[in-house]
């Protein structure tokens, strides 16, 4: 997929506080994202200079790999991009007359224009309204005309400011499906919302937009599908979810782990069960850089012949109901194996607790067990002793203790928590231990498998690591 | 009293009996300010768009300035302006005083301070969205500026009435740099004057039907259009 726009280093101030400061927003082709975040976030401002219509204090605009000028890339936007206000303006003419503006300047026809026109209001079911003045329709109907009014350019992005603000459920619903068929016909769309949740119905791609310390709003970018939401809004759920492709298809992703996330429907009954696998989804967090290891991405580091991160799954596979990986680089490789991938949803490798928060959000199970993708002998009993010390605590979050300390990224821990994870990360904490700490905690004894915790730091350990896998295979 | 009745049938009488010195001098009036309000508003909106729409240095200065000028009587923008066209003055050479072309000189700078300050408030108050969908949706910003004014359209018919108005009645001006010449730069408001000082007030009085007349269409036609003007809000 290729990038449309990038904007880089995009900072903007408004009555002297800095309110954006994004190193890089990337627009790709043909995809619609959900642009989240807090009121007074910044949402609109940043969608007003995608739009061309604020100049930003500083950016770096490049346009299909080649950098642009900020006046030569206003150019382009006004070509390209079509950005609409939340309550949409209408000129004070008939539906018709407000739908055709565009076209008159495209400098296209009358009766090419009158017939186009046409085709766009039975499109969006407007035609019964075409003769009446725009200015006398309802807020939902203004929204239509809008859209339809943009979709007529043909644009190759859409900007949507609050789409979805003060509207019925009837015509949120219009709305979306309109929305849904522009992605089809191959437009992109970023919408903005302050209901993430939006993103559920919605989107290929959600995208969050955060204080992450003073002063300092950045983007981050994670992806989030609950099904429950869909229900919420009483909307039938996307017909496909990237990673929900039958792995067995011809032509399809190469997959030699079968098993899939979701399925949370008999939870209650398999819970009584015992049978606590399919409660639980593995989060493998990939998403580090390795400092150590030359900035090498350590789940793809062979050993044995095969990347570290296939030893991994091969060990999680039985143990869990789904799997989840958090990676930030080689997101295709990854990707590969078949399972959801999921990048940190705030940028700059903040540590192994931002991705397990993007897996805890990601994930649909009650439970999360997460692995770091360095360490490849997971024993077999891994999410078992963390289930049963869990149980037996009535703790909120299970970790594993090697007999001298705590190992706090082997851990398994509530869906529940996600609230409270965010708000710490949102806070600025970045630590594990003192998050864990605000927890019932459970530590789970596995001094009984010391080579669990082993890990790959430098390269001479990646050697020792293949003597013993050798060894151990010989033995 | 019964003079003043007695008068105002004549002067019935002579504007139904289509007394032509009397018409031409109608049309003289209405064609020079007509002139005027043409060339003056196309340049007036354009300005009163930028003063509403765009940041520049001076920008308040200027709103205050025009704001000033609507003050401005129109026998010292006589003056000035037959000394600027008076043969000692700068554009003596081009012999224009005492023409029709110097009245409506005269007319446009009486009526481009009302242009600007009528339409700069109307346009002030258009919605900022309309701009900015009009650029979104791909238009110039020329177009995107006619778009705009004719979101406010009421608003600018009334400045432009208003400033009509304004300058259809004006003496002073055109008493000093017309020069009142018969069939050429004599309008109503000058032919006016100069029949009440001979004491022939029928003449006056007809002529004088005529500016309330159309001081009454104009007045009329400005509330209904202001009338409108709200309703949209």
């Amino acid at each position: 997929m290729s990038e449309h726009f990038v904007f880089r280093e995009l900072r903007k101030s408004v009555n002297g506080r800095r309110l954006l400061n994004i190193e890089e927003f990337s627009i790709p082709e043909q995809t619609c994202i959900v642009l989240s975040g807090r009121n007074g976030a910044g949402k609109s401002t940043l969608l007003r200079i995608l739009a061309g219509l604020e100049p930003p204090d500083h950016c770096v605009v490049v346009h299909r790999g080649t950098p642009l000028s900020w006046k030569a890339a206003r150019r382009r936007f006004r070509r390209d991009i079509v950005y609409l206000h939340q309550h949409p303006y209408m000129f004070d003419c008939s539906v018709s007359e407000n739908i055709a503006y565009g076209l008159r300047h495209a400098g296209i026809g009358r009766s090419e224009s009158e017939a186009r026109v046409a085709q766009a209001l039975e499109w969006a079911d407007l035609a019964h309204l075409s003769d009446r003045n725009a200015r006398h329709l309802s807020g939902g109907e203004q929204q239509r005309v809008a859209l339809t009014r943009a979709r007529i350019l043909s644009p190759r992005l859409l900007l949507l400011d609050e789409p979805f603000a003060n509207m019925d459920i009837e015509s949120r619903e219009k709305t979306i499906s309109l929305i849904k068929r522009l992605g089809e016909e191959g437009i992109s769309t970023i919408i903005t919302s302050h209901e993430p949740d939006i993103a559920t119905l919605i989107g290929d791609e959600h995208r969050h937009l955060c204080k992450t310390g003073p002063c300092r709003y950045t983007i981050v970018r994670p992806f989030l599908y609950q099904p429950n939401i869909a229900q919420k809004f009483r909307i039938a759920e996307r017909r496909t979810i990237p990673w929900q492709h039958n792995p067995a298809e011809p032509g399809g992703p190469v997959n030699s782990f079968p098993g899939k996330t979701g399925g949370n429907s008999e939870q209650n009954r398999t819970m009584e069960n015992g049978n606590y696998h399919q409660l639980i989804t593995a989060v493998i967090l990939a998403g580090g850089q390795a400092r150590r290891m030359g900035g090498e991405d350590k789940g793809l580091i062979p050993l044995d012949g095969k990347p570290m991160i296939e030893h991994i799954l091969t060990a999680l596979v039985p143990q869990v109901g789904s799997i989840l990986i958090n990676a930030n680089r080689n997101l295709e490789r990854y990707r590969d194996y078949g399972y959801p991938v999921i990048e940190d949803m705030m940028g700059d490798y903040f540590g192994p607790l931002v991705g397990m928060a993007s897996g805890v959000r990601a994930a649909t199970t009650p439970l999360l067990l997460t692995v770091p993708c360095d360490s490849p002998f997971v024993p077999d009993q891994l999410s078992e002793v963390l289930y049963l010390a869990m149980q037996e605590n009535q703790a909120e979050i299970s970790v594993a203790h090697d007999g001298d300390r705590m190992q706090p990224v082997f851990a398994l821990l509530r869906r529940e928590l996600l609230p409270s994870l965010l708000a710490y990360l949102e806070n600025g904490g970045r630590k594990i231990d003192t998050w864990y700490g605000q927890h019932r905690l459970a530590l789970a004894d596995f001094s009984k498998w010391p080579d669990t915790f082993l890990n790959i730091n430098t390269p001479a350990d990646k050697l020792e690591f293949e003597r013993r896998i050798s060894q151990s295979a010989r033995g | 009293m019964s003079h003043l009745i007695e008068t105002s049938w004549q002067a019935l009488r002579l504007l139904l009996s289509g007394d032509p010195g009397l018409w031409t001098i109608i049309g003289i009036s209405f064609s020079v300010s007509l002139r005027a309000v043409a060339i003056a508003a196309p340049v007036a909106l354009v300005l009163a768009f930028l003063l509403a729409h765009t940041q520049f240095p001076g920008r308040r200065l200027l709103i205050a300035t025009f704001n000033t000028l609507l003050a401005l009587p129109a026998v010292v923008v006589g003056l000035t302006v037959y000394m600027i066209l008076s043969r000692n003055g700068p554009l003596g050479d081009l012999k224009l005083l005492f023409s029709q072309t110097a009245m409506v000189i005269g007319q446009i700078i009486l009526c481009f301070p009302i242009l600007v300050a009528i339409s700069h408030s109307a346009l002030q108050s258009a919605d900022r969205r309309a701009w900015e969908t009009a650029l979104t949706l791909g238009a110039t910003p020329w177009r995107a500026m006619l778009t705009l004014m004719y979101e406010v359209r009421f608003g600018l018919i009334a400045a432009i009435i208003a400033a009509f108005g304004r300058i259809i009645a004006e003496v002073g001006s055109s008493m000093m740099v017309g020069g009142n010449i018969l069939n050429y730069t004599r309008n109503i408001p000058t032919a006016i004057a100069l029949e009440t000082s001979k004491g022939e007030f029928a003449q006056g009085i007809a002529l004088g039907m005529i500016l309330l007349l159309s001081a009454l269409v104009l007045n009329f036609s400005l509330n209904f259009l202001q009338g409108k003007g709200e309703i949209r809000q």
